[in-house]
C-alpha cells in the first residue's frame, strides 16, 4: 500500500509543478509586481526546485504528520480536509450501499426472471441510466424533485435530507451497470452444473437462488462494487460540486484552479489511502466468500 | 425385487433454440424393474444424458422441452407433477450422478453441508441437526471419505474424492432410484474400478435400482443386467446382458459399436470403426436413423421407420430381423 500512495503523490506532485501559474500570481491580487509575486512564491517556498520540495512535503508527513498550510487560507491542510473529509466520505458510503442494494437485487431478479417484462424493463432503464452522467442526473434530480419538492434541500447538507438527492444521483449512474454485471454472473452460475447437482438434491427455486447461487455470483460483483467506491469518491467531485456540498471534492476543484499545491497534495493522499483500504476490505471480504481465494494465502 | 418401478413410454425430446430444433430424444420405450440396472450405451450425443434429465425433468429450462410421452415412476407420471412434489422426489426417490465431478460441487460449501442438505431437505423422520450430522459422517465413511474432511470444501479434494462425495449426495437419501450419468468418465481407470466397485456394492446393501449411462461397454459388461443401445435418440437393441454381449443376433450398430473396441483374444490388424457420423439430429429422420452408416441399408431403411424385432426380452429396431411385413415381430 505504501509505495503506491508514495506513487500517487509524486505523480499528482509532479503534475502540479509543470502546470503553468504560481501562487503569487493569484495571492497578489490585480496587476501585481513582479517583485511581489516572487516576494509571495519565496515565502510559500515555491521557488525552490522539485526535489527539494517534494522531500520538504514527504518530510512534513513523516515526521510531524504536517501536511502543510494552506496557501489560500493559510490554514493548516489537514484541518480543513478533516473538515470536509467526512462528508465526502458519508456520501460515498452511501450511495456505494444503495448502489449494490439497487444493483444486486435487481440483478438477481432479472437473472432469475430472464426474458420477462421485468427483465426487458430493468435492461431498458439500465441502459438509460448508464449512459447519463452523474452530474446531470444531479441536476435533473435538482430540477424536478428539489424545486417542486420543498422538503428536499436544493443545496448543502446541513442535514441527513441533503445527503438523499445527491446519493440518489450517484446511485442511479453506478447501479446500472452493476445490476448489469450482476445479471450476467447469475445467469451464469444457474447454467453452471452445482445448480443442477442441487436442484437434484430436490431444493426449491428460491434455496437453490439463495443457498447455491448467490454467494458464487457474489464474486465478480463484490470486486466491481470496490472498484465502483473510486468512482465513486471520483465522481462525487463532480456531484459536491452540482449539490454545493462543502466535501472534499468541491474543495480540491477550488485548490487546483489556485494552485494550492499542499491542499491538493493531502487531498490525493486522503483519497487514495481511502481508497487502498477499500480495495483491501474488497480482498478480505473475497477470501470470505470464496475458499478457495482464502486457502491461497492461508496456510 | 420384480414390479416396474420406472416405465417410459414413447419419450420425445427437443431443445428449441432461437437458431434451430434438436431433436433429442424421439420416441423412447423403456422399462425398469425394482433392484435392476440397466446400462445405457451409446456415443456422444446420442440423447443419453437428456433422457435421464428428462427423467428428472432437469431439462435446462427454456430450451429442453419433452414434446411427447409419459414416464411413470411407481406408476404416477412424473410429466403431470408439480414443482413441489417433483423436488420432493428428486434427491429423495430418485437422484443423480452427474457427469462431471469437478464442476458439480458448489465450491463454496463444504462437502458437508452439501450433504446436509440433501438430508435437510428429506428429513422424513424429523431427525434432529445433531442426527443429521451423524448421517453426514456414515454417508462419507460409507463412500470411503474420514468423516472428519466433511469441513472441507470441494477444491480440497481430488477428482475421485469429489466424485465420492457427489455419490454420497445421491445415495445419502438412499433414493430407490439412481441416474447414474457416466459416473466414472472423468476419472482414472485405477479409481474407475474403485468407484464402480463401490456403486455395486452399496446398490445391493440398499436394494437400488440404476440406470447407468456409459460409452464403456467394459464397464456395463461389469455391472449391468440389462442393457439398452442408444442411437440418435431411440433405443435400437435392448435386451438383458448375454443377449447383447453374446447373442448371434445384433443391430447393425451394435456390431459396430463392439467392432470399435480391441480384442486381446482374437488377432486383428485393424479395428473396424463404424463409417461416418451420427444423422444431423436438428433433421427429423425419415425411416431408420442409422440407414446412412449402415452396411446392410436398403432402400427401404431410409424410407421406413423399422419395427421391433423381439426374440424373449430381445429388442432390435432393425429390418434385417423384423422380416417383410416390418410390424413388430415376436418369435
Amino acid at each position: 500500500m505504501l509505495p503506491i500512495i508514495l506513487g500517487v503523490t509524486l505523480v499528482v506532485f509532479t503534475i502540479m509543478y509543470f502546470t503553468p501559474g504560481s501562487p503569487g500570481e493569484l495571492l497578489a491580487g490585480a496587476n501585481p509586481d513582479q517583485a511581489v509575486i516572487d516576494q509571495i512564491n519565496h515565502e510559500l517556498g515555491f521557488d525552490q526546485p522539485f526535489h527539494v520540495r517534494y522531500f520538504n512535503f514527504l518530510k512534513g508527513i513523516v515526521t510531524k504528520f504536517d501536511f502543510g498550510t494552506s496557501y489560500t487560507s493559510q490554514r493548516p491542510v489537514l484541518d480543513e480536509i478533516m473538515s470536509r473529509f467526512p462528508r465526502t466520505l458519508t456520501l460515498a458510503f452511501f450511495s456505494m450501499i444503495s448502489t449494490a442494494v439497487v444493483g444486486i437485487s435487481i440483478g438477481i431478479l432479472s437473472a432469475v426472471k430472464q426474458y420477462s417484462l421485468l427483465d426487458y424493463a430493468s435492461t431498458v432503464v439500465s441502459m438509460f441510466f448508464s449512459s447519463m452522467p452523474s452530474f446531470w442526473i444531479g441536476m435533473m434530480l435538482l430540477l424536478w424533485i428539489a424545486m417542486n419538492f420543498s422538503w428536499f434541500p436544493i443545496n448543502g447538507v446541513a442535514s441527513w435530507k441533503g445527503y438523499l438527492l445527491p446519493c440518489a444521483a450517484l446511485t442511479f449512474c453506478n447501479a446500472a451497470p452493476l445490476m448489469r454485471l450482476t445479471r450476467s454472473a447469475m445467469l451464469e452460475t444457474i447454467r453452471s452444473d452445482y445448480i443442477r447437482t442441487a436442484r437434484a438434491k430436490g431444493a426449491l427455486e428460491k434455496r437453490v437462488i439463495w443457498k447455491h447461487a448467490f454467494k458464487n455470483a457474489l464474486l465478480p460483483v463484490v470486486t466491481n462494487i470496490g472498484n465502483n467506491f473510486r468512482a465513486l469518491l471520483g465522481g462525487s467531485v463532480i456531484t459536491e460540486t452540482v449539490f454545493v456540498i462543502p466535501g472534499l471534492g468541491s474543495y480540491v476543484i477550488t485548490a487546483i484552479r489556485s494552485k494550492d499545491v499542499p491542499v491538493v497534495m493531502g487531498c490525493t493522499l486522503f483519497m487514495s489511502a481511502t481508497f487502498l483500504v477499500v480495495i483491501l476490505l474488497t480482498d478480505i471480504l473475497y477470501a470470505y466468500i470464496d475458499p478457495r481465494v482464502k486457502a491461497k494465502y492461508m496456510r | 425385487m420384480s414390479g416396474k418401478l420406472l416405465e417410459i413410454k414413447d419419450l420425445h425430446v427437443m431443445y428449441h433454440t432461437d437458431l434451430e430444433d434438436v431433436y433429442a430424444v424421439n420416441g423412447v420405450d423403456l422399462e425398469l424393474t425394482t433392484g435392476e440396472t440397466l446400462g445405457l450405451v451409446g456415443e456422444t450425443g446420442a440423447g443419453k444424458t437428456t433422457l435421464a434429465l428428462s427423467i428428472l425433468r432437469l431439462l435446462p429450462d427454456r430450451t429442453g422441452r419433452i414434446t411427447q410421452g409419459e414416464i411413470s415412476y411407481n406408476g404416477r407420471n412424473l410429466l403431470e407433477l408439480d414443482k413441489h412434489t417433483m423436488a420432493g422426489i428428486r434427491g429423495e426417490e430418485i437422484s443423480m450422478i452427474f457427469q462431471d465431478p469437478m464442476t458439480a460441487l458448489n465450491p463454496t460449501q463444504t462437502v458437508g453441508q452439501q450433504i446436509y442438505e440433501a438430508l435437510m431437505l428429506h428429513n422424513g423422520q424429523h431427525l434432529s441437526k445433531k442426527e443429521l450430522w451423524a448421517r453426514v459422517d456414515s454417508c462419507l465413511e460409507m463412500v470411503g471419505i474420514p468423516a472428519a474432511r466433511r469441513k472441507e470444501y470441494p477444491h480440497q479434494f481430488s477428482g475421485g474424492m469429489k466424485q465420492r462425495v457427489v455419490i454420497a449426495i445421491a445415495l445419502c437419501c438412499e433414493p430407490s432410484l439412481l441416474l447414474a450419468d457416466e459416473p466414472t468418465t472423468a476419472l482414472d481407470v485405477t479409481i474407475q474400478a474403485q468407484v464402480l466397485m463401490m456403486m455395486k456394492e452399496l446398490r445391493e446393501r440398499l436394494g437400488t435400482s440404476m440406470i447407468l449411462i456409459t460409452h464403456d461397454l467394459g464397464v456395463v459388461a461389469q455391472v449391468c443386467d440389462h442393457v439398452g443401445v442408444m442411437y440418435a435418440g431411440e433405443i435400437i437393441e435392448y435386451g438383458s446382458l448375454e443377449d447383447v454381449f453374446e447373442n448371434e443376433k445384433h443391430h447393425p450398430y451394435t456390431t459396430g459399436l463392439f467392432g470399435s473396441i480391441p480384442k486381446l483374444d482374437v488377432e486383428t490388424k485393424r479395428l473396424s470403426p463404424i463409417d461416418g457420423l451420427m444423422p444431423d439430429p436438428t433433421q427429423k429422420i425419415t425411416g431408420c436413423s442409422f440407414a446412412s452408416r449402415c452396411p446392410h441399408a436398403s432402400d427401404r431403411c431410409r424410407r421406413e421407420k423399422p419395427g421391433l424385432y423381439r426374440e424373449g426380452n430381445h429388442q432390435i429396431k432393425c429390418f434385417l430381423y423384423t422380416g417383410e411385413s416390418g410390424q413388430e415381430v415376436s418369435e
